[in-house]
């Protein structure tokens, strides 16, 4: 049987330390900052970039050249998360989505100009808060708004990540979004920022 | 909805999408409230960078990996040939590239069925074997007692003990734990087994808050300095303590053996 721990003729490996440090270790960035969404904590994420990292050099003969590496590393990072991390898959809590709404219906004949819409529904929400909206988003819909509305991928890249049709990702970033904004709606109301009736 | 934000309707679906939007209202509402999401998020999130420390202790992991890659090799190739119940090991999921190592059983181990419970010899003895059955790999990979021992350290925040042993030689280590005390884990490996070391501070085990030891083992190890325990002839145990480090290491091999590596 093949051993993947093969110790390779030194200047093989000296070759394959070069080849990972040029096509992986660049996407460093967007690994650090999707573990640290999803764990909420620098050293969990830190912990998680690593292991990715060596797992991701350990099998860098399992890599297609070619292929997309960051989707690559993403699914392996995926997995470590989903073995460390993972909980009882978490259900969306039932939201109202109709008071945001109805906030939004009763607000929008006042003004016509958007950026005075967006500023009287979440005005003054601090980054703080949208962090925290994101962290409570169960997993699916928390993944792909990191990667779209954060990291600014595409929908084909999204779905080449988490391994999903593109309607799929449609649909989760509809949905996680309206979670969010129901749940953002609810953390301006609790500041204050809000104040209408 | 969300495809017409992101600028990723297909090109058939443009002109519908916006010929329905002025004429629906409620379309036409959603869509702005999902666009002012999609603003909110954007503008006030920002992306963080990968901290130069973590770049540089990858750098460190990876380099340990090739320079001493043999560790690794010896660790895994020892999972093979130790015998276990199961013939199968995923090894943690690198997804597709999923790695499945066939282990051959050579000779038996006897499953410790220990309650799971806090006891810490219990737990020492489960953990040996799910180290056997490789679900308990190192954190960190190298035969360096001082580079395992400066991650330990980087991870708790207080000092453990790594020791070095007669006939056996360090393959990796991790830590687990975080409030309530830590504890940490060593594997070693020799000319035919693995052996397992246990950590844990003596004043997280004395208030019971992670471990707890029997009063009367505690109290052993506290005249003598050692308790050893012979689970069957070839399994024993070793407890001892270092300053105020209760050291715990088991290995397929009999008490005298074992009393002569870690002594």
């Amino acid at each position: 049987m093949k051993s993947l721990f093969n110790d390779p003729a030194a200047a093989a490996t000296s070759a394959k330390h070069q080849e990972f440090e040029r096509e992986a270790v660049p996407h460093m960035d967007i690994l650090y900052n999707y573990a640290l969404r999803m764990t909420a904590d620098p050293d969990d994420a830190k912990d998680l970039v690593q292991e990715t990292y060596l797992k991701a050099y350990r099998f860098w003969d399992k890599y297609e050249k070619g292929t997309n590496i960051r989707a690559w590393l993403f699914r392996i990072m995926k997995n470590s998360y989903i073995n460390r991390y993972r909980k009882e898959t978490k259900e969306p809590e039932t939201v109202d989505y109709n008071e945001i709404q109805n906030f939004y219906n009763t607000i929008r004949f006042e003004s016509a100009d958007p950026n005075d819409l967006q500023e009287k529904i979440f005005g003054g929400l601090l980054e703080d808060d949208v962090a925290r909206a994101i962290e409570s988003l169960p997993e699916d819909f928390r993944t792909v708004v990191i990667l779209c509305d954060i990291e600014g991928l595409s929908y084909e890249e999204i779905a080449e990540f988490v391994d999903c049709p593109i309607g799929t990702v449609r649909s989760r970033l509809h949905r996680g979004r309206k979670i969010l904004r129901t749940k953002l709606f609810e953390y301006a109301k609790k500041r204050g920022y809000v104040t209408h009736d | 909805m969300s495809a017409a934000i992101d600028g990723e309707l297909e090109p058939g679906e443009e002109p519908q999408f916006s010929l329905h939007i002025k004429e629906c209202r409620s379309c036409r509402h959603e869509y702005e409230l999902e666009r002012m999401t999609k603003n909110l998020i954007h503008n006030n999130v920002s992306r963080i960078k990968v901290p130069g420390a973590v770049v540089d202790s990858i750098r460190r992991q990876l380099e340990y990996d090739q320079k001493a890659p043999l560790p690794a090799e010896g660790f895994f190739s020892r999972l093979r040939q130790h015998p276990t119940r199961i013939g199968m090991l995923a090894l943690a999921g690198a997804g597709a590239a999923l790695l499945l190592l066939v282990i051959t059983p050579s000779k038996s181990h006897r499953v410790h069925t220990q309650p799971r419970d806090s006891d810490i010899i219990h737990q020492a003895y489960n953990n040996f074997d799910d180290v056997l059955d490789g679900k308990i790999v190192p954190q960190i990979s190298t035969d360096d007692p001082a580079s395992v021992k400066a991650f330990l350290t980087s991870k708790c925040g207080c000092t453990f003990h790594v020791p070095q042993l007669k006939e056996f030689k360090l393959v990796g280590g991790l830590h687990s734990g975080r409030e309530k005390g830590h504890t940490v884990q060593l594997i070693y490996e020799g000319n035919h087994d693995l052996l397992y070391v246990y950590e844990a501070k003596l004043h997280d085990v004395a208030k019971g808050d992670i471990l707890h030891l029997s009063p009367g083992i505690l109290a052993e190890l506290k005249e003598t300095g050692w308790y050893v325990d012979s689970h069957d002839p070839n399994c024993s145990l070793a407890i001892w303590l270092v300053d105020s480090t209760i050291c715990c290491a088991i290995a397929d091999i009999n008490k005298e053996q074992l009393l002569a590596s870690v002594k």
